[in-house]
């Protein structure tokens, strides 16, 4: 098929083109991650009787196999996925519907299939899945959405959101609505729209809290950041709304620990004795902030910026409206979560259950992002084609 | 959408900034106050010993039941279970099992059985820890001295308050890492400093002693229908306190325990089976509590005019029946005609006018500056808590030159007038009194407190002539009670009055006292006895009680009876006809005080003494009839001259 030949001779012409820089950066982030588990979760397993090496080892393996599917992404020319986009989203809401109907239980939250002694949290997937679906659409727009294309785009988003929200994980639920908006930002909503858009938004936040309709935990969650004290104290301790609270203190102590210069690697006393709940996954940045410090956590931060700027760079390069809205898409994805975890952490943002890209311990997160980066190698890697 | 990137990483790296950078040590220092647990050591408390080492109060690790309400899961059934075992009730245990707390006491310090019994139920969340608890294992025994020790072992009162630093030590510390669940981590010591045991104190207390002088006072208590008492021994040389009884009768419904177990009969016709036993007094009465001396402060006015040279023993004074100061008639105790009284006599017989006249020629001035150098008026060396400085009078009025002589309108501690009767026993020179000699720290050395410093307050020879005095005191005069031959006793009896509340005093209430030497000739022993709030008058039941308390001390010490020693020069021996107790009732001991089976029994029990006299003299203090005073006298040849004869069938 010439097409295909056509496809083959190009190949490697386009593997040049192959954004070097952000691969060592994800690389890099992927590997201080391990580390950063590691230190995390050894004492833990050791006094279980485990191997420490449990949890790393296991993040290794993802962020091998994230690099084999990034890799795998980006070989496919992207303008396939827009072909697929149909299949790619619906098989996305079938994996939410399946995992509430036969998911696996944990945390209160139905949202992983167990396979053998693996999790799969669908979820993350659906967030890349989403970026193809809503930057196909809007892409065949060609920049300008009308008034029913955005019904089709907000309702597109909104059975996954709803979806993701039963499970729930709200978190995650946000992370669609962040790559939504900024799809539409890019991908020709008009101004009255939006600001249509925006009026609708306060309505429905204004009637959320005011209707009951977030769990009371979700409520505290978020609202707990505002005024959290800096010190855990018995009163804390006892009250239902000081769990978050005590969440949030203790992030607020791990980081402030380390100062400057941190207290190094492995020395960390708040993450050797696993003061901060969910320290290997959604507050891994504790572990970074305990241990490595100002110097550090700033490095690792430079090190997404990194991420994000060759993501903007590839939107801006792509040679297409489709390139640039996957780039978007992705760019507001690791923005957002990258923005509202060590928010939280910090207490700068309401506690919502978002992993650090990269970072953060598990391996559908892991492989996603990587899907995601793999996305952005496509279109940089496809500019000329 | 760039604006709002860039302002969403500014955000998140100011605030990485202001945590990480600028309050970094704030949160460091939380942190640390969550993962570092300082554990305070407690310090094991020194014990009180006696002069002999004996311990009168020490600490014994004991088992505080504690619980952890977070950990109890069915409160009810936990507190049903317990409530038994600690003698709790139900309801006090339940509510303290519920308290939102991770830390509530249940029973501090409860004995070993009811620890095992506790730690057998095996209940969730209730623990057990180790705690100091004072025992004293003398009981009551000299309670007011020794004060109590709090739950958290501080001192409350008394020796165990004013020496608490010394006994308390000081509690270590260490600072060790803890998970979150507040299990220590292994090698997660921080810092560890050992408590410092406390001091032992040493006092110059004589258990044994203690112990008899409680008997002692306890039975005088009774047999005068007093409210309370006090009995100090002390030793003349070096002030040290060797003894100091302090008992009360206890309130309507007390449920304090007796102080010392003493057989004590009921009182005739009393319709009670068991005789009201006297009970440790409150605080230490004998530093804290005054009375008016009556006329054992006529010692001090004596001294005083002797030293002074305003009289010399042989002077002879006329003593009217009646003798009027500043317009206050002041009488003796008894009525008699105009007596020629010697100086010897007048205090023999505790004549008050002629102790009125003496200080007549003695004078205010020179009155109070010896009142100040006896030691009256301010607090003893030893600082008791609480000690009171006795009351001088604060206002100067026409009859106080009458009063004051004689131990009215004056209020002392007994332990002030203790050591002025000391000062005589030691040829004048006060030693101050002394109740802590050393504290034995943790090594096992000893440490002596230094001596407080002496001071001479009359001449050896006017100590010698008032020693003379009160032997006559005894022999023939108010204090026969305090006999105690073989020995030679030097002494003086007391009737103060007890103060009413309206102003003026209380009609049949007295405190009657009496505080000597002993043996007169080197003094070795000085005793002083209170009886307060007694209706009976006089040496009664203070005389007998010395006695005893004095005998129980030479036997104690081995001290033998002295030979007779001429009397000092120049002073006349108490004329014959003149002890007749006209000034003041002699001590005639009352009946159920001074029957030999409630005061002498001891002697017989006691032959291994090897004072071989004083075996042979079981009956003291002779029981004495009034009307036949004295009759231990009837050796005493009747003449007031030549060599004094009152020598005993042996001379030990």
């Amino acid at each position: 098929m010439a097409p295909g030949s056509a496809h083959r001779r190009q190949q490697p012409s386009l593997w040049r083109h192959l954004d070097v820089t952000m691969i060592l950066g994800v690389l890099l982030i992927g590997a201080f991650g391990c580390l950063m588990i590691y230190t995390a979760t050894r004492d833990d397993l050791e006094s279980a009787g485990l191997s420490p090496l449990y949890y790393v080892e296991k993040q290794a393996i993802f962020v091998l196999i994230g690099l084999g599917v990034m890799v795998l992404v980006a070989a496919v020319d992207y303008r396939r996925y827009r072909d697929w986009a149909a299949p790619i989203y619906g098989f996305s809401v079938f994996l939410l519907v399946a995992v509430l109907a036969v998911g696996h239980k944990s945390k209160g939250a139905q949202a992983w299939f167990q396979i053998g002694s693996y999790q799969l949290e669908p979820s993350e997937f659906v967030k890349v899945g989403l970026i193809v679906a809503l930057a196909s659409y809007c892409a065949a727009a060609k920049g300008k959405l009308s008034g029913r294309g955005l019904l089709v785009v907000l309702g597109l988003s909104a059975v996954p959101f709803a979806l993701i929200y039963k499970q729930p994980d709200l978190g995650t639920a946000l992370v669609l609505a962040a790559v939504l908006i900024a799809v539409l930002l890019i991908g020709g909503a008009s101004g009255r729209h939006l600001l249509a858009l925006g009026g609708l938004a306060v309505i429905l936040a204004i009637g959320v809290v005011h209707f009951g309709v977030l769990r009371t935990y979700q409520q505290e969650r978020l609202t707990s950041f505002v005024d959290t004290p800096d010190q855990v104290t018995p009163a804390l301790l006892s009250s239902t709304a000081g769990a978050n609270e005590y969440n949030l203190a203790e992030s607020k102590i791990t980081i402030g620990d380390g100062g400057i210069t941190g207290q190094g690697i492995g020395k960390g006393t708040q993450t050797n004795l696993s003061y901060v709940p969910e320290q290997r996954t959604d507050f891994i940045f504790t572990a970074v902030g305990e241990q490595v410090g100002l110097i550090g956590s700033g490095l690792l931060l430079a090190l997404f910026a990194l991420l994000v700027w060759r993501t903007w760079r590839a939107a801006i390069l792509s040679k297409d409206l489709l390139g640039t809205l996957m780039c978007v898409g992705v760019l507001a994805m690791l923005m957002f979560q990258v923005f509202e975890n060590v928010g939280m952490t910090m207490g700068i943002m309401p506690v919502a259950g978002i992993p650090l890209p990269l970072m953060s311990y598990g391996g559908s997160s892991v492989i996603a992002t990587f899907a995601g980066v793999g996305l952005v190698l496509n279109v940089r890697m496809r500019r000329f084609t | 959408m760039f604006l709002l990137m860039a302002g969403a990483f500014a955000a998140i790296c100011a605030k990485l900034v202001m945590i990480q950078g600028v309050h970094s040590a704030q949160y460091l220092a939380s942190g640390g106050s969550e993962w570092e647990q300082t554990v305070t050591l407690p310090a094991e408390r020194g014990a009180i010993l006696d002069r002999n080492g004996y311990e009168l109060a020490m600490s014994v690790p004991q088992t505080t039941i504690y619980a952890d309400p977070r950990q109890v899961q069915d409160p009810l059934a936990e507190a049903n279970a317990l409530a038994p075992i600690l003698g709790l009730s139900v309801t006090t245990l339940q509510d303290d099992m519920t308290e939102d707390a991770g830390f509530v006491y249940l029973a501090r310090t409860v004995d070993d059985v009811t620890a095992a019994r506790v730690a057998k139920l095996n209940l969730a969340g209730v623990y057990s820890l180790q705690e100091p608890k004072r025992f004293y294992p003398a009981g009551q025994l000299a309670q007011p001295l020794l004060g109590s020790v709090g739950t958290d072992g501080n001192g409350l009162g008394a020796l165990e308050y004013k020496y608490n630093s010394i006994l308390a030590g000081t509690p270590g510390k260490s600072i060790e890492e803890i998970d979150p669940q507040g299990n220590p981590l292994p090698g997660g010591l921080q810092q560890y400093k050992a408590p410092v045991a406390g001091q032992d104190l040493v006092l110059s207390i004589d258990e044994p002693l203690q112990y008899e002088a409680e008997q002692a006072l306890a039975q005088a208590v009774v047999a005068a229908n007093a409210h309370g008492g006090i009995a100090l021994l002390m030793d003349s040389k070096t002030g040290e306190i060797l003894a100091a009884a302090q008992l009360t009768m206890p309130g309507p419904g007390s449920t304090q325990p007796p102080a010392v177990p003493v057989a004590i009969p009921p009182p005739p016709g009393s319709a009670t089976k068991d005789q009201v036993q006297p009970v440790e007094a409150a605080s230490a009465s004998a530093f804290t509590q005054v009375y008016e001396p009556g006329s054992v402060n006529k010692l001090v006015t004596i001294s005083a005019a002797l030293q002074t040279g305003v009289i010399k023993p042989s002077d002879v004074f006329s003593i009217p029946n009646s003798y009027s100061v500043s317009g206050t008639v002041f009488h003796d105790a008894e009525s008699h005609p105009t007596e020629h009284w010697t100086v010897t006599d007048i205090l023999a017989n505790s004549s008050n006018i002629g102790t009125i006249q003496i200080a007549q020629r003695l004078g205010k001035t020179n009155l109070l500056n010896y009142i100040n150098d006896f030691g009256l008026g301010s607090v003893t060396d030893v600082q008791f808590p609480g000690e009171s400085a006795g009351i001088l009078p604060s206002y100067w009025s026409g009859t106080s030159i009458a009063d004051v002589p004689i131990g009215q309108g004056i209020a002392v501690t007994a332990i002030q007038m203790l050591a002025a009767y000391n000062t005589i026993a030691n040829g004048g020179v006060y030693v101050p009194p002394r109740l802590v000699d050393a504290t034995i720290d943790g090594q096992g050395r000893e440490h002596s407190l230094p001596m407080a410093p002496t001071h001479r307050v009359v001449s050896k020879a006017v100590a010698a002539e008032m020693t003379t005095m009160l032997d006559e005191v005894v022999r023939v005069g108010t204090g026969t009670a305090a006999n105690l031959d073989p020995y030679t006793v030097a002494g003086k009896t007391g009737t103060g009055l007890v103060p009413s509340l309206t102003g003026g005093y209380q009609a049949g209430h007295y405190v009657a006292s009496f505080a000597g030497f002993v043996p007169a000739e080197d003094p070795q022993i000085t005793g002083m006895v209170v009886v307060d709030n007694t209706p009976d008058y006089g040496a009664a039941a203070s005389a007998p009680t010395f006695a005893t308390i004095a005998r129980d001390a030479l036997q104690e010490f081995n001290i033998p009876p002295m030979p007779k020693e001429p009397p000092a020069p120049g002073v006349p021996l108490a004329t014959p006809e003149s002890a007749t107790g006209a000034g003041e009732i002699a001590g005639s001991p009352l009946p159920g005080l001074a029957t030999p089976p409630s005061i002498a029994p001891k002697a017989p029990s006691t032959t291994t003494l090897p004072v071989a006299a004083f075996t042979t003299t079981t009956t003291v203090p002779t029981p004495v009839d009034p009307s036949t005073v004295p009759p231990t006298t009837t050796a005493v040849p009747p003449t007031t001259t030549g060599a004094r004869s009152r020598s005993s069938p042996t001379t030990g």
